[in-house]
């Protein structure tokens, strides 16, 4: 066999390897109740913003960097969310939520926001929150 | 019985879809043609059906300029009555803007892909040699597909391909409307472009990565060209100068699109391994492991399989990434994922995808053995040939760890899975840290080693100087970057290994041999490139941070961490200074230009010692409160040669909401009298009769007259204000005048002739009513990327250069 092949052979299960340890990185799309299960944990959750039972609360001159609403997942729970940013704009007319976050008192604390807005566009999406 | 309309300008959508019938017929021709003078056995046949391919493509090209031009002509006329025009443009979009609506849609952006494949087609036709028939049958057949991507017609429930000609009353059919025959007389303007697209690096972007993407189906036709006649000679010069091409071409593009996230977008960087980006750098990676593997070819006869094989996957990868970019398959995962335009393209590209993958595989398998190599003794481990094929296998894992993560969408969709990953900044860094460190040490090295086998003595002796020289640089650089973690460490020790060796072999090989320099600079300009990425990012630090207010758990191990990453947002009131790292920065007011509202935000630097401002300059990040997209922000950038600072507006106090609570307050001068208020004063200056504010629309017997008013704030600067008294058909108007800046409302109540006074009304609204929350990014020496960057484009055109002098 030759060396160049063998170092082929290395590289590929060098590279499954490694592949196959970042499977850890993945995550279902969970619900508030599953993230509860285990807190600390980092979940994206799909929901739904809930602006007719509850209201939705920022205060800008008091803290610019939190953001609270409840938001139903896709079990239908209903649950408090804070956002740790600024309020998104037409952040009541959205139609579904992608939240990354993680379950801290009976709350689900969140970075990051991806919104799904009707729109005339065609990119559609606005994403909030930490990009980087 | 067919209605009629009013006001339609039906003839020149007429006139282009007769020309997409015309580019998809001619298409087929002139591949079928192609096709025929390649397998034919006669000369004379041969000669006659490569004319005819010829004349085809011919055809096919300029009907597929006429429906560029057909298109221009639509939207440039704002024919609203066409679907494509009504949706991607409006009547008040600049003229500069009017060839961005090419790219935003569907229909645009094949067309744009389809032109360029002509253009770039004619660099075949006309070299005039063997390799024309073969790679134009296979180039046309790639067109025939593009063709059918703009058709537009229905096979019973089957719809082909989405026409740009179409009319916006098919488009919408059933919508009530249309029931009237002056239906356009209610569609006075269009749904407008995309606002972030409305930005120059918009205009050039696209172009130029459409066309490096358009670029890749060359490398892959003349592979597939050489495999379908079993024809090897000659074939490295066109395979190098396509694959260098490409590489240059493909690369600006992904930067520029780098570039303009950068400038324009608020995602606080260059690069988010977001799926869209993702899909546009896996075919150049695979593009440029090609390139060298030609390199190995060439020079010693091996590899032309791999070579081969590379040259497939990347236009593959091409059609997979418009596949993942175009379908909506992308869903949740992408900021930037352009809405699906249903199944029906979905399929399509499906199969333009599969068939091009079969071809090539099949012609690449059916021709295997007669694939030329060398069968011989083992290979040095001391060659350059050898790492080089290395270097090219570590490329491919990071093809293969990218694709595989950024096709998560796809494998959900085939196995019914729900997975997402929830931080794919670490994750993709977390391996592609070390494979790029890989890739680093042996574009550093490679140099050094000699074709077939080197003398590992000399060889160390040769990159001891540069070794030397990086290892010191390296230390200075992580000392006073305070960068603390091996792998960074590592990592920018083989960036700088990699300007240092080619930096040292370029001056002291190949010297002013300038044509030459083509793969040192190449490698040069990429080492930059990466310490430059290292230095901004792993430094990058958000400034704005907020003390105020409660703690917040965002995960973090430490405490500090956790604060500093939940206040990144800064609120700033209006004329109050607040602090930050080093800067007073101060929020002045804002200025609209529609639709953009620019937020000044000053930034004053003082001397710690005597207390006199040291540096000052206004950043204007700019918002658009656009009614569909709500809050569009884009920063504003401070550069300097060592940092960037980076800021933007993430929320700011709708005016129209506000309360206004302030009351006017009414003082009666006469001129030189002076008015003073909370943040200046005024004088006034007796009346004008020619010059008013702003607001003042003139109208015939109109009686105006404007009091001037001369406005300081405590600065000393000054502005004027003209607030206007008018009498318009026996009715008084007070126009009220803004400073904005001085944050004074003023008007002219009252004019008193006799005693050549006037009543002057004025108000100040209060600071916590205007503010807006910004946030800061510090990027420190982004400019390394930046340079980096055209240096490596550089050495790709001196390459090019040297293949394309090498007749």
């Amino acid at each position: 066999m030759k060396k160049s092949n063998i170092f082929a052979l290395v590289l590929i299960a060098v590279a499954l390897g490694a592949i196959l340890s970042m499977v850890g990185d993945f995550s279902s799309y969970e619900t508030f109740k599953s993230a509860e299960e285990k807190p600390g944990k980092e979940f994206q959750i799909i929901g739904k913003l809930d602006t007719v039972n509850h209201t939705m609360k920022y205060d800008p001159i008091q803290d610019a960097n939190r953001f609270e609403f409840y938001a139903t997942d896709e079990a239908g729970i209903t649950q408090k969310v804070i956002f740790s940013g600024t309020k998104p704009q037409d952040f009541e007319r959205s139609e579904k939520l992608t939240m990354t976050g993680k379950m801290e008192n009976g709350e689900f604390r969140c970075s990051k926001i991806l919104m799904k807005c009707p729109s005339k566009y065609n990119t559609d999406q606005v994403a909030i929150g930490k990009q980087s | 019985m067919d209605q009629t309309f009013l006001n339609e300008h039906l003839i020149p959508g007429k006139i282009g879809q007769l020309f997409v019938i015309v580019s998809f017929v001619a298409s087929l021709l002139a591949s079928a043609s192609y096709f025929f003078a390649t397998n034919s056995a006669l000369t004379a046949s041969q000669e006659n059906w490569k004319k005819l391919g010829r004349t085809s493509f011919y055809i096919h090209a300029i009907s597929v300029f006429g429906i560029f031009s057909t298109l221009f002509y639509l939207i440039f006329n704002h024919y609203f009555e066409y679907h494509y025009v009504w949706q991607h443009s409006s009547n008040a979009l600049p003229f500069k803007y009017l060839l961005s609506c090419f790219w935003e849609g569907q229909e645009g952006s094949f067309l744009l892909w389809t032109i360029w494949h002509c253009v770039l087609s004619f660099f075949v036709i006309r070299n005039n040699n063997k390799w024309e028939s073969p790679v134009m049958a296979v180039v046309a057949l790639a067109q025939v597909f593009l063709a059918t991507m703009l058709l537009g017609i229905h096979l019973g429930d089957l719809k082909i391909g989405s026409t740009p000609f179409m009319l916006l009353r098919d488009q919408m059919a059933g919508a009530p409307i249309f029931a009237q025959p002056n239906y356009l007389s209610f569609i006075q303007d269009g749904n407008g472009l995309n606002p972030l697209l409305q930005n120059y690096w918009m205009v050039i972007h696209p172009p130029i990565l459409f066309l490096g993407f358009s670029a890749t189906l060359f490398p892959f036709a003349y592979t597939a060209a050489a495999l379908w006649k079993k024809d090897f000679e000659e074939l490295t010069k066109p395979l190098l100068r396509w694959s260098l091409f490409t590489g240059m071409i493909l690369g600006t593009g992904i930067m520029m699109g780098g570039a303009w996230a950068y400038e324009s977008l608020n995602f606080g960087g260059y690069w988010a391994w977001d799926p869209v980006e993702n899909a546009s750098l896996v075919p150049w990676i695979i593009m440029i492991a090609g390139l060298h593997t030609t390199m190995i070819y060439k020079s010693t006869g091996y590899s032309l399989k791999t070579t081969f094989l590379f040259f497939i996957l990347s236009f593959i990868l091409v059609l997979y990434s418009t596949f993942l970019t175009r379908t909506g398959i992308l869903g949740e995962t992408s900021v930037h994922a352009f809405t699906g335009e249903g199944e029906s393209l979905f399929y399509h590209l499906l199969i333009y995808m599969g068939l091009f993958l079969g071809l090539g595989l099949f012609l690449f398998f059916k021709n295997f053995k007669a694939i030329p190599d060398i069968k011989k003794e083992e290979e040095a481990l001391t060659s350059r040939e050898f790492w080089m094929f290395i270097g090219s296998l570590i490329l491919m894992i990071s093809v293969v760890q990218i694709t595989y993560t950024t096709s998560m969408p796809v494998w959900n969709k085939m196995f019914g899975l729900q997975l997402a990953i929830t931080d794919p900044i670490t994750h993709y860094n977390k391996i592609q840290i070390w494979i790029t460190t890989l890739v680093l040490l042996g574009t550093a090295t490679i140099y050094y080693f000699k074709f077939k086998k080197s003398n590992m003595a000399d060889v160390l002796k040769t990159l001891a100087i540069p070794i030397v020289i990086a290892i010191v640089c390296t230390g200075f650089i992580c000392y006073s970057q305070q960068l603390n973690t091996a792998p960074i460490i590592i990592f920018m020790f083989a960036a700088v290994l990699s300007v240092s060796a080619n930096l040292y072999y370029l001056v002291s090989v190949i010297k002013n041999n300038i044509i030459k320099w083509g793969g040192t600079t190449a490698h040069i300009g990429f080492g930059l490139m990466m310490v430059g990425i290292i230095l901004s990012s792993f430094n990058k630090e958000v400034i704005s941070i907020n003390r105020l207010g409660v703690d917040f758990d965002m995960g973090k191990k430490s405490d500090a961490e956790n604060k500093k990453e939940s206040r990144e947002n800064l609120l700033l009131f209006r004329n109050i200074p607040i602090t930050m790292a080093g800067y007073t920065i101060t929020y002045l007011g804002d200025t609209v230009a529609e639709p953009n509202h620019y937020y000044k935000v000053r930034y004053q630097k003082f001397a710690s010692d005597t207390g006199k401002v040291q540096e000052e300059f206004i950043l204007k990040p700019n918002a658009q409160i656009n009614p569909k997209m709500g809050l569009i922000s884009s920063p504003d950038t401070r550069h300097y040669a060592t940092h960037d600072i980076f800021t933007y507006v993430t929320s700011t106090v709708d005016k129209s909401k506000v309360k206004d609570t302030s009351s006017y307050k009414s003082k009666k001068v006469k001129q030189g009298d002076t008015i003073f208020f909370a943040s200046g004063f005024m004088i006034f200056d007796g009346f004008d009769t020619k010059a008013f504010n702003v607001n003042y629309k003139p109208e015939i017997s109109d009686i105006a007259v404007a009091a001037k008013l001369n406005v300081y704030n405590l600065e000393g600067k000054q502005q004027v204000s003209l607030p206007t008294y008018l009498i318009r058909k026996q009715g008084e108007i007070l126009l009220e005048d803004t400073v904005k800046d001085f944050n004074i409302y003023t008007r002219l109540t009252k004019i008193l002739p006799n005693e050549n006074a006037a009543i002057i009304e004025y108000k100040q609204p209060s600071a916590m009513d205007d503010y807006i929350i910004m946030k800061a990014i510090l990027f420190p020496y982004i400019n390394v990327l930046w340079i980096g960057t055209i240096i490596m484009i550089l050495g790709f055109f001196l390459s090019l250069l040297k293949r394309i002098k090498a007749k």
